[in-house]
């Protein structure tokens, strides 16, 4: 066990908020001390590579080491949801949280997409924007980031600079994104640092069966995904190769992770402390400050605590995930509440991205299972003016057929093997099982080759409701209560839902595409409107439960991401998205944590 | 190459079952063994006398028969028998799909087990969708943005697939055990 320093910074959790956190404070000569609940970063990625390939149920965690001491929810935990205690999280319903999360160094960027989206800029202001114009307005727990796009615009400069974006800014000139020049040489505009990733034979295919199609007074447009993968070697990292397996795993890192800013950090002097987890904050009621980490340690997965202590330093910042940190705060008493929570907001406003699948056949060969999982997205549909009455949201189209809707190619392979009559997808369509040779090549190659889907990522209004707490019933294996989540959609959202599906029907009856999208009814992850059921699943995108705001009474974090209430306190990561926009998450994390990093430098002098 | 004639029998079999060519699925110097790997396999997970019934079907067949009508032989004596067929297609899962199910035909919650890392990365369904396993690719940046060069394993032709407003109850039940994915990653 390493000895405790002078640290100024503490961190705790070393995903992508606080490695680059880390990584640009040691630049800036501070010293910083990370407390990671995982284990040290393997130096070569090949055992989990292989259990990746062994694992019958390649699900986003099944790459990884599972470690009781340090628990995560499952993709396989949702579909047993209503069993409390059969998952780590302790689901109330009314529908369940449908996203997890990885706890070791790295964090969830081991299996994120790559997709490196800005939000636009009318989403930090969806409430003053769109939500109040309704009267009664929408929303009433909604409120606008006390930061602009103009603010973070540099940053999401530099977060593309570190995760390393391939994209063409050429590309990327709608609904008022701009660029500004470029930060590291004012006199010229800003580009992505490397060339746009080729928009796969399936994005070409679907662009020309869309053409020129209109939905809710927006063009229908395909745009080329700006992706955290390198379409050239770059930072010491090879080039993409397109295994299409950035989740749950890339082979040979082309796509970022947040290991390669904590190598970054340790390589300037940052300490790391693996198999360290913070367990709750200690607060100086006197003067108000964060005086330590209190922390439990442990050797063996499964095993008994093997240590504990108060880790301190200057500065104290929580990055451990927007539902890890709400956990934290929550266990960690002040007075007649917890810390960081005069608001009453920790915890509170959790959301996701609700993704409304949609799934076809398409007239012509489109060879999927090819190339990165997604190259390209409908981004047109993520602003207007019908966002004063539903949700908007961005179709994201997959490269990797029907893998995530159906578990294909397993699913249709063994259809046609099996004898009879077998459906794929829903029992509406089947296929002639008992086939074998050729012919079973044949169909499987005229199958395969033509699947194709849309993944909708739905903006999700933030409600009080929707929320983290600890659980009084649970704790994990160290004795830590473990988080209960009370989660719904309220009606602007699932009306987004809504409207994506219309769409993508839409764009299949325009492309003579055969549609399959399909779930068992009733199941307990379906909720209804208007009529229609749909199937709800997670993004992976959690936000929202310690927000930022201007007001100490409605949030949690200033906009400098410190604690309204506690001067020493930083919390990073996506628990601080007031509302959510459409863009996935992961670059917005990355600018916030190099724009706090600014302000904590500058706090400690 | 194996002189065993379970391995030439169950090569021979494997062919027409998959509908890849012998050298392909068993080339005379094989350095990834994957025939012989599924061989033992069988050997180790199958029931004994169906297997050995099942290649000495097959054995017949290809003494007695010309090729072109072997996999005709190769449905009515082996694929279409109570006994046999299980076997059968047992082996063209493994083949396609590297699993083993535990039972024959499958659990719809994908009751299965993958052979081996070596039998993953060479699954013939990839193959046959002119892919790659997901996560195993031996191609370079950018191949995706063109269609895959060899373009005649169906010629054009949309898959056969049966519509109807009025599913039968089996089909149902077929597809509601299927298991939901409520998160990327397909199970």
């Amino acid at each position: 066990m390493a000895e405790q320093k002078n640290y100024d910074v503490l961190i705790v959790g070393a995903g992508i908020a606080g490695a680059i956190l880390a990584y640009k404070l040691a630049q800036a000569g501070k010293a910083v001390l990370v407390l990671d609940g995982g284990p040290e970063i393997p130096d070569d990625r090949s055992p989990y590579m292989e259990q990746f390939y062994l694992a019958q149920a390649k699900t986003p965690e099944s790459p990884y080491p599972v470690i009781p001491d340090d628990p995560a929810p499952t993709s396989l935990d949702i579909n047993n949801w209503q069993n409390q205690g059969s998952g780590y999280l302790i689901q109330q319903g009314p529908l369940p949280f449908s996203s997890t999360y990885e706890r070791v160094a790295g964090g969830t960027t081991w299996h994120w997409l790559g997709t490196s989206l800005r939000l636009l800029p009318s989403d930090f202001a969806l409430y003053t924007n769109y939500l109040s114009k309704n009267s009664p307005p929408i929303g009433t727990n909604a409120i606008d980031w006390p930061i602009t796009y103009d603010d973070l615009e540099p940053y999401y400069c530099f977060a593309e600079q570190e995760i390393g974006v391939a994209g063409d800014t050429a590309n990327e000139d709608y609904l008022q994104i701009t660029f500004g020049k470029d930060p590291k040489n004012p006199t010229q505009p800003y580009q992505y640092p490397m060339p746009q990733v080729p928009q796969s034979y399936v994005d070409q295919q679907i662009t020309g069966g869309i053409g020129q199609m209109q939905y809710d007074g927006q063009p229908v447009t395909v745009y080329p995904t700006p992706q955290g993968r390198n379409s050239i070697p770059y930072d010491d990292r090879r080039q993409c190769a397109g295994n299409t397996n950035c989740i749950p795993i890339c082979p040979i890192q082309a796509k970022y992770d947040a290991t390669v800013h904590v190598g970054k950090a340790q390589n300037l002097g940052v300490d790391v402390w693996y198999q360290t987890i913070a367990t709750s904050v200690s607060v100086d009621t006197a003067s108000g400050l964060v005086n330590g980490i209190n922390y439990l340690q442990y050797q063996v997965p499964n095993g008994p605590a093997t240590g504990s202590g108060i880790a301190t330093a200057k500065i104290y910042v929580l990055a451990a995930h927007a539902i890890e940190t709400a956990k934290i705060l929550l266990n960690s008493p002040l007075g007649s509440s917890t810390v960081a929570n005069k608001s009453d907001q920790v915890g509170r406003n959790l959301m996701d991205h609700p993704v409304q699948l949609n799934y076809a056949l398409a007239q012509n060969q489109v060879y999927p299972y090819r190339g990165p999982l997604a190259t390209s997205g409908v981004e047109s549909l993520r602003d207007g003016s019908f966002r004063t009455q539903r949700a908007a949201f961005r179709m994201e189209m997959g490269n990797e057929g029907w893998n995530w809707a159906t578990g294909d190619p397993y699913s249709t392979v063994n259809a046609l093997i099996t004898q009879g009559a077998n459906p794929i997808s829903g029992p509406n369509h089947t296929v002639n099982g008992g086939q074998f040779g050729l012919q079973l090549k044949q169909q499987v190659n005229a199958i395969l080759t033509r699947q194709f889907r849309f993944g909708s990522l739905v903006e999700q209004l933030p409600l009080a409701t929707n929320r983290v707490q600890l659980s009084t019933q649970f704790k994990d294996n160290l004795g830590i209560p473990r988080p209960q989540i009370t989660y719904d959609l309220d009606d602007y959202t699932k009306a987004g839902v809504a409207a994506a599906s219309q769409i993508a029907q839409q764009i299949f009856a325009k492309m003579g595409a055969m549609d399959f999208t399909w779930f068992q009814p009733n199941n307990p992850s379906t909720f209804n409107y208007n009529g229609t059921q749909y199937l709800l699943q997670g993004a992976g995108h959690v936000m929202g439960t310690y927000r930022m705001g201007s007001d100490p009474t409605t949030s949690v974090v200033d906009a400098n991401l410190r604690s309204h209430d506690h001067q020493n306190l930083y919390l990073l990561g996506s628990g601080v998205f007031p509302s959510v926009g459409t863009a996935n998450p992961t670059l917005t994390i990355a600018a916030l944590s190099i724009r706090a990093s600014e302000a904590i430098a500058s706090a400690l002098g | 190459m194996s002189t065993d004639p379970n391995f030439t029998n169950f090569v021979g079999l494997s062919s027409i079952l998959t509908g890849y060519p012998q050298d392909q699925l068993a080339p005379a110097i094989d350095s990834t063994g994957l025939a012989q790997e599924y061989l033992n396999w069988m050997t180790k997970h199958a029931d004994p006398q169906a297997f050995q019934q099942t290649l000495t079907t097959y054995a017949n067949i290809a003494a007695n028969f010309p090729l072109p009508q072997q996999p005709g032989q190769v449905q009515q004596q082996i694929l279409a028998d109570a006994t046999m067929g299980p076997i059968g297609r047992r082996i063209i899962r493994l083949w396609y799909l590297s699993t083993w199910y535990t039972s024959e035909p499958p659990d719809p919650n994908l009751d299965g087990q993958v052979v081996s890392m070596n039998a993953y990365t060479m699954g013939l369904a990839w193959d046959a969708a002119q892919a790659h396993p997901m996560g195993y690719s031996e191609l370079h940046f950018g191949y995706w943005a063109v269609a895959p060069p060899n373009n005649d394993v169906s010629p054009n032709q949309f898959p056969n697939v049966n519509t109807t407003s009025t599913p039968s109850p089996e089909a149902v039940t077929a597809a509601a055990e299927r298991p939901t994915a409520l998160q990327r990653g397909g199970i």
